[in-house]
C-alpha cells in the first residue's frame, strides 16, 4: 500500500495510575507521518511529547500504559497488537530512536563500538567482527574522525557532540524507515547543536528515512521540518505545514510560542512569555485546556473543549476562534489599548 | 584517591590473603593433626610454648594446629554461605524487579516476611533440633537465612536500573531480554553484589563461630574456631589460650572482611565519580565520598 502513510497514530491515550484513579498524560493524539517526511512535534515540557515518542516503540515507562483503543500503525503493521519478538525486531531496525541525553543513554561500561555493533548483532546474523567493522564504518559516516580508535573508547571519554553522533550512528546503522529524535540537541551547546542538526538533515537526504523530531525550539523547527504538530497538555492543538504555521499561527498557544522567540532587530524590550506553565495532568481545566493561559479566552472555552478543525488545507487547530475569528481581533484590540 | 584511603584495603587484603594461604596449606603448616591427642597425661592444658605456640587443650591437642585447620572451615563456611546468599538475593531481587506489577509486589511482601524474622532466632531454633550438623548443611542454613536484606537492595537497584536511559535506549534498539540482562544490567549490579558478599562472608563466619561456640553448630572433634572456643569456655580462668587465639582469629577476620567491603565500596564510588557511570542508583550501598581536593 504505497498510499498509506508510514506511521498512523490514531486516538493515542496514555494513562498513569494515581491516587484518584487514572491520569491521562496523552489524551487522544492522532497524526500521520509519510514516507521520507520530516515532522516536528513541538510543545513545552510536560505536554506529553516524549511519552508520545516512547509509545511508538511501546516503551512507555511503567506504571504508565497505552490505553486500549489507541491505534499505532507502522508500515502496515499494527504496533499495538504486535507480539514481543516482532516488536523487538522492529525496534532499532525499522523504527529507531535518538535520545535527548547521550551521556545517560549510552551504557557507561561498554565501549561505544560495542554498543553500535550490538545493534547489528541483535538484528542480523553478522559475526562479531563484521558487526564491529560496520560500527566503525558508521562512526565514520556520522563524522567521527579516527573512527577505529574512537570505537574502542567509553562514553565518558567522548565529548557531548561526539556522544550524540554515536547515538545517531546506533539509530541509523540498520537503515530504519523512521527515526524518532527526542530533543537530540537540547543537551548540547549551540555550535554543536547546529552540527548535529546538519548531520541529521544530511543523513535524512541520503537514506530517505522519515524523521519525527521532538523539540521545544522553534528555530530547530524552521530548519528541519516540513510539517509541525503542536501539542499542549496531552493533546494536539495545531497541525500545519511549517510555512503556514510560521505565517499564520492559529491556536493562541502557537501564537504565544512564536512570539516568545527572540528576534534580532525587533523593537521590544522584554521577551514575550506565555503566562503560567502547563498544568499537571490531574489539574487540567474543563473545556479548553489552554484557557487559563489564553488572552482570548471567553465563556465558551470553559464550557466545551474545541475540536481539531480545519483552518486551511493540511492546517488544523483546536480552538473556538477558528469559528469565531472576530473575537481574536476584538480581544487583540482591547489588549492593545 | 589519597593513599590513606587505600590503607584499609591493603591491610584487609593482606590479612585475608595470608588467611587463605594458611587455610589452604594447613595440612602442611600445622605440626600435628588437629584431632590428635598427643599425650593425655603429660601434655594436657599446657600454656603456649615453643613446641606448642598456642598451647594445648584438655585433651592434649595442639591448639595451633586446631586454629589453622579451623581457618579452613571458617573461610569455607563464610565464602560458600556468602556465595549462596548473594546468588539467591541476586536472582530473587532482580527477578522481582524485572517481573514488575503484581508479581513484584507479591515477591516484595514475601521478602518483608523473611526480613521480619530474626535470623539468629531461626538458626538457633533449627540447629537445636539437629544432632550432627555437617558443614554443607550449616552452609545451606546460613546461606538460606541471610539473603533477604541483600535481595531487597538488589530489587531496588534493579528497579532503578531498568528506568535508566541507557537501558531504555538498549531496549529501543531491540536488544533481547537475556542479552539486556547480561550486557546492560548485571555489570551494573556487580559492585553492589560484591560489596554485599564481603559483608556476608563476615556475617557467616561470625554466625558459624557463635553457633559452634554455643554447641549448636559444628560438633567436636571437628576443629573450627567456634568449637575451640566452646572447648575453652569452661576453663577460661585457667587456660586462657584456648579462647584468646581462636577469638582473635575470628575478630580479625570479621574486621578484615568489613574493611574490605568498605574499601571496595569507596573504590566503586570513586570509579563512579571518575567515569560518570550511572551506578549512583546504588547510593544506599555505594555512597559517593566527599570530593577529594586537588
Amino acid at each position: 500500500m504505497p498510499d498509506s502513510p508510514l506511521l498512523d497514530v490514531h486516538a493515542l491515550h496514555i494513562a498513569f495510575p494515581s491516587a484518584e484513579g487514572k491520569v491521562r498524560a496523552v489524551d487522544g493524539v492522532s497524526f500521520t507521518i509519510e514516507r521520507g517526511e520530516s515532522v516536528c512535534l513541538v510543545g513545552e515540557s510536560g505536554c506529553g511529547k516524549s511519552l508520545t515518542a516512547l509509545s511508538l516503540l511501546r516503551l512507555v515507562p511503567s506504571p504508565g500504559a497505552i490505553e486500549a483503543g489507541s491505534q499505532i500503525t507502522f508500515d502496515g503493521h499494527d504496533v499495538m497488537g504486535m507480539a514481543d519478538e516482532p516488536l523487538r525486531a522492529m525496534r532499532g531496525h525499522r523504527m529507531a530512536m535518538i535520545f535527548q541525553e547521550p551521556m545517560t543513554a549510552l551504557n557507561p561500561v561498554l565501549t561505544v563500538g560495542d554498543q553500535i555493533a550490538e545493534v547489528v548483532r541483535v538484528h542480523s546474523a553478522a559475526t562479531r567482527k563484521e558487526a564491529w567493522a560496520r560500527a566503525v564504518a558508521m562512526l565514520e559516516q556520522v563524522g567521527i574522525a579516527d573512527p577505529g580508535a574512537r570505537a574502542t573508547q567509553y562514553p565518558h571519554e567522548l565529548s557531548g557532540g561526539m556522544r550524540q553522533r554515536v547515538m545517531i550512528a546506533m539509530a541509523l546503522i540498520m537503515g530504519p524507515t523512521l527515526v524518532i529524535a527526542d530533543e537530540p540537541t537540547t543537551a548540547l551547546d549551540v555550535t554543536i547543536q547546529a552540527q548535529i542538526l546538519d548531520l541529521l538533515r544530511a543523513m535524512r537526504e541520503k537514506t530517505g528515512m522519515a524523521l519525527l523530531l521532538i523539540t521545544h525550539d522553534l528555530g530547530v523547527v524552521a530548519e528541519m521540518a516540513s510539517r509541525v504538530i503542536v501539542m499542549y497538555a496531552g493533546r494536539v492543538v495545531e497541525e500545519a505545514p511549517v510555512e503556514a504555521l510560521f505565517r499564520a499561527p492559529t491556536h493562541p498557544y502557537t501564537e504565544g510560542l512564536l512570539a516568545a522567540v527572540p528576534r534580532m532587530f525587533a523593537e521590544q524590550e522584554r521577551l514575550h512569555t506565555i503566562p503560567g506553565s502547563v498544568p499537571p495532568p490531574d489539574a487540567w481545566p474543563t473545556g479548553c485546556k489552554f484557557r487559563d493561559r489564553c488572552a482570548y479566552a471567553f465563556d465558551r472555552c470553559a464550557l466545551e473543549e474545541p475540536a481539531l478543525v480545519q483552518v486551511a488545507s493540511a492546517h488544523r487547530a483546536r480552538c473556538h476562534l477558528v469559528q469565531e475569528p472576530e473575537r481574536r481581533h476584538a480581544q487583540g484590540a482591547e489588549a492593545g489599548t | 584517591m589519597p593513599s590513606a584511603d587505600r590503607r584499609g584495603l591493603h591491610r584487609s587484603v593482606a590479612w585475608l590473603g595470608l588467611l587463605v594461604l594458611t587455610a589452604l596449606a594447613a595440612p602442611w603448616l600445622s605440626p600435628h593433626a588437629p584431632t590428635a591427642q598427643l599425650d593425655l597425661l603429660t601434655l594436657n592444658s599446657r600454656a603456649p610454648s615453643w613446641a606448642h605456640p598456642f598451647g594445648t587443650d584438655a585433651y592434649s591437642r595442639d591448639v595451633f594446629s586446631r586454629v589453622l585447620h579451623g581457618a579452613r572451615i571458617s573461610l569455607f563456611v563464610g565464602l560458600a554461605a556468602a556465595a549462596l546468599n548473594v546468588g539467591l538475593a541476586g536472582v530473587y531481587g532482580a527477578g522481582a524487579a524485572l517481573a514488575g506489577g503484581g508479581v513484584e509486589r507479591a515477591m516484595r511482601r514475601l521478602l518483608e516476611v523473611g526480613l521480619s524474622v530474626p535470623r539468629v532466632l531461626v538458626l538457633l531454633a533449627v540447629t537445636a533440633f539437629w544432632d550432627q550438623l555437617s558443614v554443607p548443611s550449616l552452609v545451606f542454613l546460613l546461606g538460606a537465612t541471610g539473603w533477604f536484606p541483600v535481595a531487597r537492595i538488589v530489587a531496588d537497584a534493579t528497579a532503578a536500573l531498568v528506568r535508566q536511559d541507557f537501558v531504555v535506549a538498549a531496549r529501543a534498539t531491540g536488544v533481547p531480554a537475556l542479552r539486556l540482562l547480561r550486557m546492560h544490567l548485571i555489570p551494573h549490579l556487580v559492585p553492589l553484589l560484591s560489596v554485599s558478599a564481603t559483608f556476608e562472608v563476615a556475617n557467616a563466619i561470625a554466625l558459624e563461630t557463635g553457633l559452634s561456640y554455643l554447641g549448636l553448630g559444628l560438633q567436636p572433634p571437628t576443629a573450627s574456631w567456634g568449637t575451640i572456643l566452646h572447648d575453652g569456655a569452661s576453663t577460661l580462668g585457667t587456660s586462657w589460650w584456648l579462647t584468646v587465639f581462636p577469638g582473635l582469629a575470628t575478630v580479625l577476620t570479621v574486621l578484615a572482611c568489613h574493611a574490605l567491603g568498605d574499601a571496595l565500596r569507596d573504590l566503586f564510588a570513586a570509579d563512579h565519580v571518575a567515569t560518570g557511570s550511572t551506578t549512583t542508583l546504588l547510593s544506599p550501598v555505594l555512597p559517593v565520598p566527599p570530593a577529594s581536593r586537588p
